[in-house]
């Protein structure tokens, strides 16, 4: 047995000075009396009580100085897991799965809750004789509280502590390993159902036992080689048997037939053993923005039988004669008589789709050979309607050029985003232009541009290229071996207009006739025009969303599911972390980013860690000796208060 | 309050009236005895005998019986009140108040023109005031009375009864005013004063201290008059033991004067001095 302060043994030297002082505070009061003889005769009758009359005064002293000791030796902080001193660092999974009812017979008790109930149980054995650490996993690594050994300070952390909508990551899992390697003094115990969680690849995991671990740590026994492990504890009820649980993995709804109609697309997954039979419930909700979650008192457009096998299931597309607007779609199960039965993850049950009114970039084509520009314009105008061909000279969001913005603009100040193929004159985001480029080794110096997403840079052929050198503050994104620019961004810092420059002329080299250059239009107009981010219908909670319609430099608001509120910008993507409507609005206009659960692997609940499961863990759960220690003194202090009350008033 | 303060002295000499009114008048050296002799009440007849006093023999009775009887007439003799007042350390508390009830007594006596003594009890008996008589010596009483301090160890009523018979030869009566809370008992004491003839009345005076212990828990209990210890813890059993020994030995001293023919007024330091001064002069004074 060790002490943790070994200092406070110091007031062992109390005892000596406290038992005078319970010496004078027993000592009976003095009483005059006028007939001692007559107390001689009750007290010859009483005589039995005589020994323990005199016993107790013993006792007491022997209980009070016992309770001192243990009052001593509780400051002291004893110890008896004598070598194992690393901090301790709880990780507790708070991905979706978590949210499962732990047990059947008890309802709305979660994983969760049992893995913070569990934690509770661990930092009170600690009772701070050790720092411990508390840290949040899903799809990444969040930290409640860092290392300390304030028992206040982590049980409010824990309190804290929120069950959480989203999936568990690798990344997440990639830190945790990476924490693991880092120090031999930090005890890494993670609370996890095990779905999603696999830390047992590639880098191996030791599952030690909570409880065992100093023993397999310790003495001839221990392998030096063995990698430091988490401990992984499984939160479940029963080992091996996987929850009946159907979710969505997946659902779509867009517009058709140029927004007249919707097509409706989801996909389900399913614990169940058996097939079970379900309906999908399509609800159009309102707009209203405070309650955008709700759909109590919205229209049902479709309910759609359904026959769930185990597993995922396949994709189901249905045509649904409604508009543009928002909706949930609601799974429910049904039992053998038709009523609906709880599975055991709510979460995943529903599915927020918002399909937004199509909302068409207006291009216009300023150029000598326009009907190349045009027909990769169209092309996109019919499909999904991204672009819409207006008339030269009518306002545009964006305008393409061949030459120069100065020689072919309709108005002094032009478009504010414009792309321009071929620059032959200064200005626009070119200082010079000079005699014609010989490029042979094209170099992609920003390959994640969103612009370069699905353009091979580097096996173009810049035909018609010239040397020019870029105005300064251009963001080069592409450039000849000698530097010669031959992408690159300008923004006008007066104007705010944004002028992409490409450095080749498609019609010289043929290059309208390469499939590649519709999608150089394509990838160059959504970039400048904020639509690189697709409106869809639903992102997966967890997803990092780039606010569409957003220009650089400009800011959007967005309002959460959860009425919580964030700023971001162009270059910032926004993380779902609910399933809901979340709203951004941007400068121009406000869209709808729903986010939905799913995650197949979360909604199958099949555990990938086959760490130990929880009733195989002997977890070292229960009060640190200190405690018991203070305990037990207060009821020997008590017991001999109740005989010190006995003397005090009989 | 003095017992020499005149509204004192005023209490006693209504205290005097009440007692003329109910004694009917009858104060001057009335303390009736059973010896015959030579007073004026007749008492009854006795046959006459040579060296009898010719001057008793009823020559009416001769007359018409021929029978030679002499009158007996009832002897009238002044009382010696002796009162005796336990002054132990015990009586502290309730020492003003038996002070009180000895001067009611005594200038009661005094008026009455019987002879009064009053002793100081402790281990033994010390003189107070020596047998006076008559009305001039209320306030010498009064100032002795005043001037007692409780002192002295245990009282000890059968060592001061001893002592107070091998003074007084002749028949006195005696009035102990004490809460009787003898240790050596005071039965012993009683027998003496009633072999020897004399009246005793016997006058306990207690309080509610003494009656019942009120405190609880551990205590070193003192005893004032002794300063002997003992260490007990009271709790309602222990407390209501005492009560009972003091119900018992109350009861004891209350057999006792029955037994053996002797006055007992017991009464508590609550209870007005003149209240119980009249319950003795209702009963008839202080003759048993």
């Amino acid at each position: 047995m060790t002490f943790l302060s070994p200092g406070f043994l110091w007031g062992l030297l109390l005892i000596a000075p406290l038992v005078g002082v319970y010496l004078l505070k027993v000592r009976p009061r003095r009483q005059e009396v006028t007939a001692i003889f007559l107390w001689d005769t009750v007290l010859t009758q009483r005589k039995a009580n005589a020994l323990l009359q005199r016993l107790r005064d013993v006792l007491s002293l022997l209980l009070l100085t016992l309770a001192a000791l243990m009052l001593v030796f509780a400051a002291g902080r004893p110890r008896f897991d004598e070598g194992d001193t690393r901090d301790v660092l709880l990780l507790i999974d708070r991905s979706v799965s978590m949210s499962a009812d732990f047990r059947d017979d008890r309802p709305g008790y979660s994983r969760f809750d049992a893995a913070i109930d569990r934690a509770e149980s661990l930092l009170r054995s600690l009772g701070g004789q050790r720092r411990a650490a508390i840290a949040t996993v899903d799809d990444r690594l969040d930290y409640a509280v860092l290392l300390t050994d304030e028992p206040r300070r982590l049980r409010e952390a824990l309190r804290e502590i929120t069950p959480g909508q989203l999936p568990s990551d690798d990344a997440a899992l990639m830190s945790i390993r990476q924490l693991a390697g880092l120090s031999d003094e930090l005890r890494i115990i993670l609370l996890t159902d095990g779905v999603g969680v696999d830390l047992e690849s590639p880098v191996d995991t030791a599952e030690l036992h909570i409880g065992e671990h100093d023993n397999e740590h310790d003495g001839e026994n221990d392998n030096a080689s063995a990698p430091i492990g988490i401990e992984t504890v499984r939160i479940d009820e029963k080992s091996g048997v996987i929850p009946e649980n159907i979710g969505f993995i997946a659902a779509d709804m867009v517009a058709a037939n140029n927004g007249q109609t919707m097509t409706l697309m989801f996909s389900i997954a399913s614990s169940f053993p058996d097939t079970v039979r379900g309906e999908a419930v399509l609800t159009a909700v309102g707009s209203d923005p405070d309650r955008n979650a709700d759909d109590s008192d919205g229209i049902v457009i479709r309910v759609i039988p359904l026959e769930i096998v185990p597993g995922v299931n396949p994709p189901q597309i249905y045509g649904i004669d409604a508009e543009a607007g928002r909706y949930t779609l609601r799974l429910e199960t049904l039992d053998e008589n038709g009523e609906a039965r709880p599975d055991a993850l709510a979460l995943d049950n529903t599915a927020y789709l918002s399909a937004p009114e199509p909302r068409p970039l207006r291009v216009a084509v300023d150029a000598a050979d326009r009907y190349f520009f045009e027909t990769a314009v169209l092309a996109f105008a019919r499909s999904g309607r991204l672009m819409d061909l207006i008339p030269a000279g009518e306002s545009a969001e964006l305008a393409i050029f061949r030459g120069s913005v100065s020689h072919h603009g309709s108005d002094s100040a032009g478009p504010p985003l414009r792309v321009v193929f071929a620059p032959d004159a200064p200005g626009d985001g070119v200082a010079s232009v000079g005699e014609p480029l010989d490029v042979s080794l094209p170099r992609v110096l920003l390959p994640d541009h969103p612009m370069l997403r699905f353009i091979p840079a580097e096996s173009l052929r810049f035909d018609g290229a010239r040397q020019v050198e870029a105005e300064a503050g251009s963001a080069v994104l592409v450039a000849d071996v000698s530097g010669v620019p031959l992408i690159w961004q300008m923004r006008d810092p007066d104007t705010g207009a944004v002028t992409l420059l490409v450095n080749l002329d498609p019609v010289a080299a043929d290059f309208v006739l390469s499939p590649y250059f519709p999608v150089l239009v394509y990838a160059t107009a959504t970039h400048l025009g904020g639509r690189t981010t697709e409106a869809r219908s639903t992102f997966a909670t967890g997803s990092h969303v780039q606010v569409p319609g957003l220009r650089p430099g400009e800011r959007a608001e967005i309002r959460f599911a959860d009425q919580t509120r964030a700023t971001t910008d162009s270059t910032q993507p926004v993380r779902l972390p609910q399933a809901g409507f979340h709203i951004a609005q941007t400068p121009g206009d406000a869209y709808d980013l729903p986010a939905s659960v799913l995650h197949p692997t979360e909604s199958l609940l099949e555990p990938v860690t086959a760490a130990a499961t929880d009733s195989e863990v002997e977890l070292p759960g229960g009060y640190p000796p200190w405690m018991w220690l203070t305990a037990i003194a207060l009821l020997v202090i008590s017991a001999e208060e109740m005989l010190y009350h006995r003397r005090k008033v009989g | 309050m003095h017992l020499t303060d005149p509204a004192f002295i005023q209490r006693l000499e209504s205290l005097a009236l009440l007692a003329q009114r109910v004694l009917g008048g009858k104060l001057q050296a009335n303390r009736r005895t059973t010896r015959k002799g030579t007073g004026v009440s007749f008492a009854d007849y006795a046959e006459y005998h040579p060296g009898d006093d010719h001057r008793a023999i009823d020559w009416r009775v001769y007359g018409r019986m021929e029978h030679l009887v002499i009158k007996l007439f009832e002897l009238e003799e002044d009382m010696t009140l002796v009162i005796l007042l336990d002054t132990s350390v015990s009586m502290q508390a309730k020492l003003f108040y038996a002070k009180q009830l000895a001067a009611a007594l005594g200038f009661l006596a005094l008026r009455g023109l019987d002879r009064v003594a009053v002793y100081a009890l402790s281990s033994t008996i010390t003189p107070v005031l020596e047998t006076s008589h008559g009305r001039a010596k209320v306030m010498p009483l009064l100032r002795s009375l005043e001037s007692i301090e409780a002192a002295g160890k245990a009282s000890d009523l059968e060592s001061g009864c001893r002592t107070l018979v091998a003074r007084h030869r002749r028949r006195m009566m005696v009035v102990p005013i004490s809460d009787f809370f003898f240790p050596s008992g005071f039965d012993a004491a009683l027998s003496l004063l009633r072999y020897y003839r004399h009246e005793v009345f016997c006058l306990q005076l207690q309080n509610e201290t003494d009656r019942g212990y009120a405190p609880r828990g551990d205590a070193e209990l003192v005893c004032v008059e002794t300063g002997r210890t003992r260490r007990v813890t009271v709790g309602p059993a222990e407390a209501a033991a005492y009560a009972r020994a003091v119900e018992d030995w109350n009861e004891s001293l209350s057999h006792s004067c029955r037994r053996r023919g002797v006055g007992l007024v017991s009464t508590t330091s609550d209870v007005s001095f003149d209240e119980v001064v009249q319950r003795l002069l209702r009963r008839g004074g202080l003759v048993a």
